[in-house]
């Protein structure tokens, strides 16, 4: 027989208060424990539903340009492609910049970057996104210093995607060593990684 | 159907006035319906204690839990934000995690409590709030996994694959996470992700859970509503009913009409009805306050951090490397049409290339003799190329006369140019360019030739034959001494027969005349240009002894089929002294 005085039932309606926050505060603390009690890092294996995903098809390097007189000139088409599924913009920026390097070749080297679609790694058929073109133009030494997402640079914004439907975007990146180049950088080297990164946005 | 139910229930409940008699009531219920369900009888006799306290059966049970479940849930979720906001108080920051990069550990979703720490006292493995070195004015969550070189953190989001690539400074850091208030901050997520379906679904269940929160089967209130005679049609005497009359003592004075029952058992009804009311808007009230929280510390646990997805898609290292030695560009066509003009600019080979610019100007090369030595140089900033003479055995560059073509005639009508540097204090002298019988190893007869002394002085010799086919006799007209200075010189040698102002040998050192007479030809001999050495020993020229060897460096030797003015000379010399003295 289910029989409950009223007062028991204020007396219940309202005890229920501290119960509840004890149960929240149990769930805050066990939420704690959880969250910060371990520091193991599996880093790099809990793919969430929600990411980032960025590949290039440039293999390995871009260049590998040799022997270069004044004037001479080059270029290469990256195309990066996000399969990630959530909005995020991306950089291009430098890494491992001038490792081993004696005589720095990289002021004279004068980059031009420009965003589009299509072409291939020799740049046959790359049409520019925006025309008139927007490039970005450096000399390697000023990209050299752009080691952080924060300076990278770029204007691609993918839009969430999937493995099925990515969205891609080609980098043309042409160099030329300066015509101006000082006879002091003869000989002279320089090296980079070109490194494209994802952040959600 | 209402009228003829209420008497019944009027007379049900009359017996039972006197208060303690519960048989009678009990008994007076159960005629008339037949429904055992007048488990109401004992709390009626409570009822009559008028003390507020009331008995709960049935559906009131289940509203009961109903209002218990609700502020189960809504006190522990107010719960959940009261640990999200009590430890503001304390100067520690509260943000709510909008991305997942840190699964498993933390959700987006979750509020974090971040302790403040002293600049610099980070530790590895912890999870800190930092300013996003990315994105300025954003918030970031991640593992810090690693000591920078530079004295910054390197932090990681879990679930990324790689560390994030920007450092960040000791001072960007927060605070220390150290509290995860799991789901409290859903709807800012919501909110930022427009969802608007979740966060009506949020608001519609708040509002629900408050109202059943706020029921209270305690009250008579809502039971008083529902329970008035017509809307239990056919249903007499149920406990509802019976829980309204509780003054029905003060109508027992009243043998009065079942309407007068009834009018007096509204206003009784009425008046509990609005204690109830006012009960229920002050839970309401206490509620809405509680309610209230979130809403004013909404302001500060929306502060979001992103614990934000990164990947790099890195390419192999690329290299660029420059020529050891720029090769020279082309250079403008020399002017005045020279019959060649030698640059020594080809960074290797016996060949020297003909710059003159005429037809067929590739078949009147220079071949490289002997001891020579190519200098590197610039063209544009630093001396150019050049040719090093000196060695042994002596070196020279013999010049063709063409395609198939053997020995010309000596001209009378010419100019020699060349730039020479000896070294300094040299005084070895020697022989810069010239016209030889021989095209390779030593001439019999060599002429025309500009030489330097022993004392650094520049001559230029020929030897007319002053009527004697087999007398030829050797003159030169020279500069004053001292070009043994280790500094790049031009000399320039003229020879024309005709016009009284024009006729003679000419002799020019860095474009300015320093010597001629009136010699109007040379030895009448065939043969090839040459610079460098050639054997000197038929003649006595003057300043020659021995067989000289120029011990220097020669570059931009020319020969034109003209005698050049002095004005041309002196723009020669201009035109070319910053490609060959580098500056």
């Amino acid at each position: 027989m289910a029989q409950i005085s009223a007062r028991t039932a204020k007396w219940v309606k309202w005890s229920v208060v501290p119960a509840a926050l004890l149960v929240s505060g149990l769930a805050v603390s066990q939420a704690s424990y959880s969250a910060f009690s371990s520091q193991t890092v599996d880093a790099g294996n809990n793919w969430a539903a929600g990411t980032v995903k960025l590949v290039n098809n440039a293999g390995s390097a871009v260049f590998k340009a040799e022997n270069l007189k004044p004037g001479q000139t080059g270029a290469k088409c990256v195309t990066v492609t996000s399969t990630g599924s959530l909005a995020s913009a991306v950089k291009l920026y430098a890494k491992d910049f001038n490792t081993a390097v004696t005589n720095d070749l990289s002021p004279f080297i004068n980059l031009v970057i420009t965003e589009g679609t299509g072409g291939t790694a020799d740049c046959q058929g790359f049409q520019p996104s925006v025309t008139p073109a927007d490039t970005s133009e450096l000399t390697l030494a000023s990209f050299g210093t752009k080691s952080t997402f924060a300076n990278g640079v770029g204007t691609w914004a993918p839009a969430g995607a999937t493995t099925a439907a990515p969205v891609a975007r080609t980098y043309k990146i042409a160099y030329t060593l300066s015509s101006t180049a000082p006879d002091s950088a003869q000989g002279g080297t320089a090296n980079v990684v070109f490194t494209w990164e994802a952040q959600n946005s | 159907m209402p009228e003829s139910s209420l008497p019944t229930a009027a007379s049900g409940h009359r017996p039972g006035r006197p208060a303690g008699d519960p048989s009678a009531g009990a008994s007076a219920g159960l005629p008339d319906d037949g429904v055992p369900s007048v488990t109401t009888t004992p709390p009626r006799t409570a009822t009559a204690g008028d003390d507020g306290s009331h008995v709960i059966a049935g559906l009131d049970l289940f509203r009961l839990t109903v209002s218990v479940l609700a502020r189960a849930i809504l006190f522990a979720v107010l719960g959940l934000l009261v640990w999200a906001v009590l430890p503001l108080a304390m100067g520690w920051q509260t943000t709510t995690v909008v991305t997942n990069s840190m699964v498993p550990r933390i959700y987006a979703g979750d509020i974090i409590v971040a302790r403040p720490i002293p600049t610099g006292t980070a530790a590895l493995g912890q999870i800190l709030l930092v300013d996003d070195p990315d994105h300025a004015g954003r918030l970031r969550l991640h593992r810090y996994v690693e000591a920078a070189s530079d004295g910054g953190l390197i932090l990681r989001g879990d679930a990324n694959s790689d560390n994030d690539s920007s450092p960040v400074t000791p001072a960007a850091v927060h605070g220390v996470a150290v509290l995860r208030v799991p789901f409290a901050g859903l709807p800012v997520v919501w909110f930022m992700e427009k969802n608007w379906g979740n966060l009506a679904a949020v608001l519609v269940g708040a509002s629900a859970l408050l109202v059943a929160a706020a029921s209270a089967p305690g009250a008579p209130t809502s039971p008083g509503g529902s329970s008035t005679p017509g809307s239990a049609p056919g249903q007499p005497g149920t406990p509802h009913e019976s829980r309204t009359r509780r003054p029905g003592a003060r109508s027992t004075g009243r043998t009065g009409a079942p309407r007068t029952r009834r009018t007096s058992r509204a206003r009784t009804r009425t008046r509990a009805t609005a204690r109830a009311a006012a009960r229920k808007t002050r839970t309401v009230s206490a509620l809405l306050a509680l309610a209230a929280i979130p809403v004013l510390a909404s302001q500060m646990i929306t502060a979001t951090a992103h614990a934000g997805f990164s990947v790099s898609a890195p390419t192999g290292a690329s290299s660029f490397s420059a020529l050891a030695s720029y090769p020279c560009p082309v250079l403008t066509t020399p002017a005045d049409s020279p019959t060649f003009f030698y640059r020594f600019n080809e960074s290797s080979g016996l060949t020297a290339e003909n710059a003159s610019g005429a037809q067929n100007a590739s078949q009147r090369y220079g071949t490289l003799s002997r001891a020579t030595l190519r200098e590197p140089g610039s063209c544009r900033t630093n001396p150019s190329p050049a040719l090093k003479l000196g060695g042994s055995p002596a070196g020279y560059v013999s010049a063709s006369n063409g395609l198939g073509a053997g020995a010309v005639s000596a001209p009378d009508i010419f100019t020699a140019e060349i730039w020479f540097k000896a070294p300094a204090g040299s005084t070895a002298g020697g022989r810069l360019i010239g016209f030889g019988n021989a095209q390779t190893g030593d001439s019999v007869v060599s002429d025309r030739h500009l030489y330097m002394t022993s004392n650094g002085t520049i001559a230029f010799g020929a030897a007319p034959n002053p009527g004697n086919s087999t007398n030829f006799k050797a003159t030169a007209i020279t500069s004053a001494p001292g070009y043994n200075d280790g500094i790049w010189h031009q000399a320039t040698a003229t020879m024309y027969p005709y016009g009284t102002s024009t006729a003679g040998m000419r002799l020019y050192v860095d474009g300015v005349l320093v010597s001629e007479n009136a010699v109007t030809a040379g030895a009448d001999i065939s043969g090839y240009w040459r610079v460098g050495y050639d054997a000197l020993g038929t003649n006595s020229w003057p300043g020659v002894s021995g067989s000289p060897v120029f011990a220097g460096t020669v570059d931009n030797a020319a020969v034109y089929p003209a005698a050049l003015t002095a004005g041309q000379v002196a723009a020669h010399f201009t035109a070319t002294k910053s490609e060959i003295r580098g500056s």
